[in-house]
């Protein structure tokens, strides 16, 4: 009854790895992502003989963004638990302005890294723990009115920076001088965070000591789980952090009760540059995500990388302060339409040339 | 030939640009056996290769088709109401679609919270009451039934599912519902990664919709890599589960649930390479399945028992609907076939698009 069994463009993707790879930016798209044997591994530079593979490159991000920049979120945190005992214990206008402050340091501090979920961070899923938004207050008010009895046990939708931003910032509450109980409480989840934060930096040495590894199909994924690490968080800034507050007729972007949306959307777009071009400027050709492919020969690639990231750049400066109005709504619709240029490059043309096949026929999984 | 030029006709006719929607018969296309799709609902992209637009609708009624936002996956008519129907996103997956397929409207709309996420399919009671949607739960990772009112799409509960990576769940004629618990851990920040292969642990489960979705039942297949995706009902009562290979060693891509266990289909060596490591879609008539193992590019049928009917080529093709003497099959690539009961398949028509992975036909 069996016919030839024909040579089907599914079929035929005989380096398939096991773990398959595609991006929340994928998710709209509706592609997937499939790495290839021929997805890079170590390569030499061809002027300086250095390693410029993925693990390399993955190595100097470690280096220079991910390892200082959780010891600095780790030590900003220990600043606000401070502050916000002091706060709890002396509950003073001054107090609540530097308690405030602090916030904004550390907040800005995580939307450094944020965009660079990448080995430790993923795998205990640390941002879902440190960074649930949108905001839930009547989920923080009712834990608040009725608090477990083990801090570690306050769900990921009552805990975290923005649950903070909501006890510290809002508007609609009594401010913390007024109201202890929700002073102690951002005292608890404060504390949890803090302790989440201290976790991070020591984490990354184990992750950094595997990134050399010259076992089979190791560097192939270190590149798969990094491309698609970037598509899904050039997707969040694009789908959750844009488009969707965008939508939005009230207050809706990250950090708006404590007036920071607009530092909050560029230094995540800065951390998102660390990983694609190895700086928050550009400057460095020779690393990141478009160093690597320099050094495949894909300057060309990399050049319109750069390009769409210049002109992202370009579009989140160009962003007013207030972005809550109408005017603010719609720099960021147009700021979006550029993060989109950039997700699409990088989901189609950058996964194409560094040995990941795309294809509507893939549905592994579905 | 001659049979097909209305139909032709009528799509080039039809009112909106169906050129802009790729849904123009090529000339020259083959439609050697023309079918009944008037009611065939399912989804579709412009083109395989970076689709930029996504559609659900009426095969052959193309200009009345809604554009969807992402592609779709899961389609299912309602039971009592016959213009109206459902579509849910595909996974992960962020809305689900109540419509009115003849007429491109939409009757209601519920998108994903930042919690949840949709895992593709859902399934309605006899009465077209309520619907259920699988989900997973973003802060726990683990998955759930989301219960919702079938006229507003309100949601009304969630009940565990007593596993991660839900797929597909079907009401069975019994008033159970079945819940395929896929076993495989994706996370929103890398999208479809699988991150869990090594600690999988898929199961079909039986929840009591009379009782708060109380399990009534939980099931496994003796290897834990092979995920558990698709359900069909036969007439027997045979589950049969359509799922999709994880380990290194081949397993039939079918397997039967008699109301006590799970148990693989009888495959051969030979049958057992050509079937491959994934099946996309099940569909039954009478007691006998239909799997298509659509990523080495065959489908194969089983009886109700187990006993392996035979299996043919078909390329790129995924969805598959019960129809007139065997099934319609739906492929990527734009065709369509009829595969009767001798496992014997004729092209039926083509066109300029992606027909995703499942449809549904109206009674079936």
């Amino acid at each position: 009854m069996n016919t030839t069994m024909p040579t089907s463009p599914m079929g035929s993707r005989t380096t398939r790895l096991r773990l398959e790879t595609l991006g929340p930016a994928l998710r709209r798209l509706g592609l997937c992502v499939v790495l290839t044997a021929s997805g890079s591994a170590f390569a030499q530079d061809a002027n300086t003989g250095a390693s410029t593979g993925t693990g390399a490159w993955l190595e100097r991000l470690a280096q220079d963004r991910l390892v200082p920049g959780s010891t600095k979120f780790a030590d900003d945190m220990a600043g606000l638990v401070a502050r916000i005992d002091t706060l709890c214990s002396a509950p003073t206008p001054t107090a609540l302005d530097e308690a405030r402050t602090q916030w904004k340091r550390a907040a800005l501090a995580l939307r450094k890294i944020s965009a660079l979920p990448f080995g430790p961070v993923l795998e205990q899923r640390t941002f879902r723990q440190l960074d649930f938004w949108p905001t839930r207050p009547p989920q923080i008010d009712s834990t608040m009115a009725d608090p477990p009895s083990l801090i570690d046990a306050i769900g990921v939708t009552a805990r975290g920076l923005p649950a903070l931003e909501y006890l510290l910032f809002d508007k609609g509450r009594e401010p913390l001088t007024r109201d202890p109980r929700a002073c102690n409480y951002a005292r608890d989840i404060a504390g949890q965070a803090s302790k989440d934060a201290a976790a991070l930096s020591p984490a990354w040495q184990p992750w950094r000591s595997t990134l050399a590894s010259t076992a089979a199909g190791a560097q192939d994924q270190l590149l798969s789980d990094a491309l698609n690490t970037l598509i899904g968080a050039t997707d969040s800034l694009l789908m959750k952090y844009m488009a969707k507050p965008a939508a939005e007729s009230r207050p809706a972007f990250d950090a708006w009760r404590s007036g920071e949306s607009r530092s909050h959307l560029r230094t995540y777009y800065e951390g998102l540059r660390f990983g694609l071009q190895g700086s928050a400027d550009g400057s460095d050709s020779g690393s990141g995500l478009t160093g690597l492919l320099r050094s495949q020969g894909r300057a060309d690639l990399a050049r319109r990388v750069d390009e769409a990231v210049t002109q992202g750049q370009r579009a989140l400066d160009a962003l007013p302060d207030d972005l809550s109005n109408a005017r603010g709504r719609s720099a960021v619709k147009q700021a979006a339409n550029q993060i989109g240029r950039l997700k699409t490059l990088l989901a189609e043309d950058v996964a194409d040339a560094t040995g990941v096949s795309v294809g509507f026929g893939e549905t592994d999984g579905d | 030939m001659h049979d097909h030029v209305p139909s032709r006709r009528r799509l080039l006719f039809g009112g909106l640009g169906l050129t802009a929607l790729g849904l123009s018969l090529p000339a020259g296309a083959t439609a050697s056996e023309p079918m009944d799709a008037s009611e065939l609902l399912t989804c579709w992209s412009d083109r395989a290769d970076r689709p930029r637009a996504h559609f659900a609708g009426l095969s052959a009624h193309p200009q009345h088709a809604i554009n969807l936002p992402a592609r779709g996956h899961d389609l299912q008519w309602h039971p009592r109401e016959r213009d109206l129907a459902y579509v849910a996103a595909r996974r992960p997956g962020e809305f689900l679609i109540a419509f009115r397929p003849a007429h491109a409207q939409v009757v209601a709309r519920v998108e994903a919270d930042d919690t949840t996420r949709y895992e593709g399919h859902i399934t309605l009671d006899p009465e077209g009451r309520r619907l259920f949607a699988t989900e997973t739960d973003l802060t726990t990772d683990q998955s759930q039934v989301g219960v919702y009112d079938a006229r507003t799409l309100e949601k009304l509960a969630t009940w565990p599912t007593h596993g991660i990576g839900a797929h597909a769940l079907l009401w069975l004629r019994d008033g159970r519902l079945a819940v395929a618990n896929g076993g495989i851990l994706i996370v929103p920040e890398t999208g479809r990664v699988k991150r869990n292969l090594a600690s999988m642990d898929p199961s079909l489960v039986l929840l009591d919709p009379a009782a708060n979705g109380k399990l009534l039942g939980q099931h496994r297949l003796p290897d834990a890599t092979m995920s558990i995706r698709h359900i069909a009902e036969a007439a027997d009562g045979t589950l049969g589960i359509a799922m999709q290979n994880e380990g290194s060693a081949l397993h039939p891509l079918l397997s039967l649930f008699d109301g006590q266990s799970l148990r693989y289909a009888e495959a051969g060596d030979a049958m057992l390479k050509r079937g491959g490591t994934y099946a996309g879609d099940i569909a039954v008539q009478g007691n006998v399945f239909a799997v298509s193992c659509t990523s080495a590019g065959t489908t194969a049928v089983w009886n109700s028992r187990g006993q392996p009917i035979g299996d043919i080529a078909t390329p790129r093709v995924c969805a598959l609907t019960p129809a007139s003497g065997g099934w319609q099959l739906g492929a990527d690539n734009g065709r369509r076939w009829l595969l009767d009961a001798r496992v014997q398949l004729r092209e039926a028509r083509r066109a300029d698009v992606a027909w995703d992975n499942h449809a549904r036909l109206q009674d079936a």
